[in-house]
């Protein structure tokens, strides 16, 4: 799979990633030419040292960031040159996030916290159904009419991958998504995630600090001095 | 709908800030709806005790005259010259009984028993210048063998009404009731003074009720006021005075100057009271609708306060929306959709409270016995319901609007990290 085609045919590409903080009157440079090309079905998972750039990483090529230099192409539309209400909007169709603490509005029930992200979208208003579909993938259903504040962690991270799925993303974006279960729920949600992405051709860049919950990636990248790495094989 | 419950969520987590904020907005903006109602509801009572007084010059010959040099007599040819002034609609002549006369009455009175004498003065008038009031068909003039009709004023009506019948023992009158009530009245013999003229008893039929009728006496026909003159030795040419109509307040100060220079005076004295009364009104509701803004400015400090505390603590909320593809103006407008939930609330519940609080007033004033009291003192439109409604929509968007604008301005990569 060429470079050019993971940008442009629905997965993301990101050349020379330059972003800089400021912290205590000094620069803190966190991404220094990173590079990174994730295909369509394609699942990369990214590790690296806490503080190493991995949630600014993932915020840059979610459109959520836009304070880098270099290029991010997603699904073959340059981000850097796109005004906030655009990436808003092209985020909202193609991009979809899991947290590690799984970020659904508690006072919301679960099939109202996956139809929400339509609420920011012109013209599209699937009805409850379509949750009651991408919560049968996850195995939670029948929790459907259940306020998000009453479910349990591992419940709340299957919602949520729930939620990122249900708008039908092209790139897909998890920053520690086991990070706040344990380890049976942790492997459950991985699997999972893997499993859906793949099925339906979604790319898949996954931050996280335990390299054995994610054996299942196609690749492993490693962040470290601003840098992308290949992770070599059977590390991840 | 989600944003819908999202935004009712969101308020009923700080129920008690949101029922604080819709009240003050309700107390402002139903003040406002309140005192609103309140002057234009003075404005009409003036209206109605005062009659075309803006747009009514009254005529009357000049105190001091000396031949012709300074103005002269009410005559035909005056009122044609005072018809022919610029802005000038209508002329209507009038002219007092200047003899005395009596009524006795002893008798029946709607179901009471009524032993009166009063002495009675009476002004001819054309019946244009009670066309309002006057039944279709009333014709107004005199005919041989039949009561004399005659108009009395609406203000003695409620003077009676609220003083002399309720001390009296009397039954209280409406318009309705009067009209038909004949009774004799005595030309040429006064209760008090000395009578000159030849004494004779005609019969008066009431035939209607008029703010524009003479205040303490009977509005009769013009034709038969000088017949009445004649027959008591009296000049049966000229006139006590001539109201002009003018098409628009603005055109009364020309027309007044216009009637001075002609020689003749003015009578304002319905004016001056009306103006009166109207600026009182006017004064006293600006103050009050005044008061009311300050409250609504006051509102909008507390949906300022409100919203700014809602942005801090709901950081990591909004970063999750915008992650959700939320774009800085759906950020800021769900926001702002919570405060037009208060402000309309707000404005809704204001504006029940004000009809209320009027209808108390209106109920309360209905117990006190003073003259001239309108059913009602107050004047709602729905122009000004909507723009109480819109005042208190406009406080709540007005003090969520930098909040709102904080929230789209969140950098949704750092709120997210942050927590």
């Amino acid at each position: 799979m060429s470079e050019g085609a993971a940008g442009g045919t629905g997965g993301v590409e990101a050349r020379g990633l330059v972003r800089s903080f400021r912290r205590d009157g000094r620069e803190l440079r966190v991404l220094d030419g990173a590079e990174l090309s994730i295909a369509p079905g394609e699942v990369v998972a990214l590790f690296g040292e806490s503080g190493s750039g991995k949630s600014t990483l993932l915020s840059i090529l979610g459109g959520l960031d836009d304070g880098f230099a270099g290029s991010v192409r997603l699904s073959g539309v340059e981000l850097s040159g796109l005004a906030e209400p655009e990436r808003s909007r092209l985020r909202a169709r193609t991009v979809g996030f899991v947290f590690q603490d799984h970020n659904l509005l508690p006072r919301l029930t679960v099939s109202e916290n996956l139809l929400l992200p339509f609420a920011f979208r012109r013209g599209e208003r699937p009805g409850p159904e379509a949750a009651s579909e991408a919560l049968e993938s996850v195995g939670i259903a029948p929790l459907a009419r259940e306020r998000a504040a009453r479910l349990s962690g591992g419940e709340r991270q299957r919602a949520a991958v729930a939620r990122a799925l249900v708008t039908r993303p092209r790139l897909l974006l998890c920053d520690e998504p086991t990070g706040s279960l344990d380890g049976a729920n942790g492997r459950r949600v991985a699997e999972l995630l893997v499993s859906l992405a793949r099925g339906r051709g979604v790319a898949v860049l996954v931050a996280s600090h335990d390299p054995s919950l994610w054996r299942g990636a196609d690749r492993a990248l490693e962040l470290s001095g601003g840098r992308l790495r290949a992770r070599l094989a059977g590390a991840a | 709908m989600t944003l819908l419950r999202l935004a009712l969520g969101n308020l009923r987590r700080d129920a008690l800030g949101a029922a604080f904020v819709t009240a003050a907005i309700a107390l402002g903006a139903g003040s406002l709806f309140f005192f609103a109602g309140l002057g234009a509801g003075l404005s009409n009572a003036v209206a109605r005790l005062f009659p075309e007084a803006d747009r009514t010059v009254e005529v009357v010959p000049p105190r001091l005259r000396l031949g012709g040099l300074f103005g002269g007599r009410l005559d035909e040819a005056a009122v044609a010259r005072l018809r022919a002034l610029p802005g000038v609609t209508e002329a209507r002549r009038r002219l007092l009984f200047g003899a005395p006369a009596s009524a006795v009455y002893d008798g029946s009175f709607f179901g009471a028993r009524l032993d009166v004498a009063i002495e009675v003065a009476a002004e001819g008038v054309e019946r244009g210048a009670l066309a309002a009031e006057l039944p279709r068909d009333e014709p107004f003039s005199a005919a041989a063998g039949s009561p004399v009709p005659a108009c009395v004023s609406s203000r003695l009506l409620d003077l009676y009404d609220g003083v002399f019948a309720p001390t009296r023992g009397l039954p209280r009158l409406t318009a309705g009731m009067l009209l038909g009530f004949t009774a004799p009245i005595t030309l040429g013999r006064s209760l008090v003074a000395a009578s000159r003229g030849p004494v004779e008893t005609v019969p008066v039929r009431i035939a209607c009720v008029s703010p524009r009728a003479m205040l303490a006496g009977l509005t009769v026909p013009l034709e038969v006021a000088r017949a009445w003159n004649l027959r008591q030795g009296l000049p049966g040419d000229g006139y006590t005075g001539v109201s002009l109509s003018v098409a628009s307040p603005r055109e009364l100060p020309a027309v007044e100057a216009a009637v001075r220079s002609l020689g003749f005076e003015l009578n304002s004295g319905d004016r001056e009271a009306a103006q009166a009364a109207g600026r009182a009104a006017a004064v006293g509701a600006t103050a009050f609708e005044l008061l009311a803004l300050l409250l609504v400015v006051l509102a909008t400090g507390g949906v300022f306060q409100l919203f700014s505390g809602a942005v801090r603590s709901r950081r990591r909320e909004i970063g999750i929306l915008r992650a959700l593809g939320a774009t800085p103006a759906q950020a800021s407008g769900l926001l702002l959709l919570e405060a037009a939930i208060l402000g309309g609330a707000g404005g809704a519940l204001g504006l029940c409270g004000a009809l209320g609080a009027a209808s108390l007033a209106d109920a309360w004033l209905r117990r006190l016995p003073f003259p001239g009291r309108p059913e009602t003192i107050f004047a709602f439109g729905t122009a000004s319901a909507a723009a109480a409604l819109a005042v208190g929509l406009l406080a709540a968007l007005g003090g969520a609007y930098l909040p709102a604008r904080l929230a789209a301005r969140l950098d949704p990569a750092r709120t997210l990290s942050d927590g």
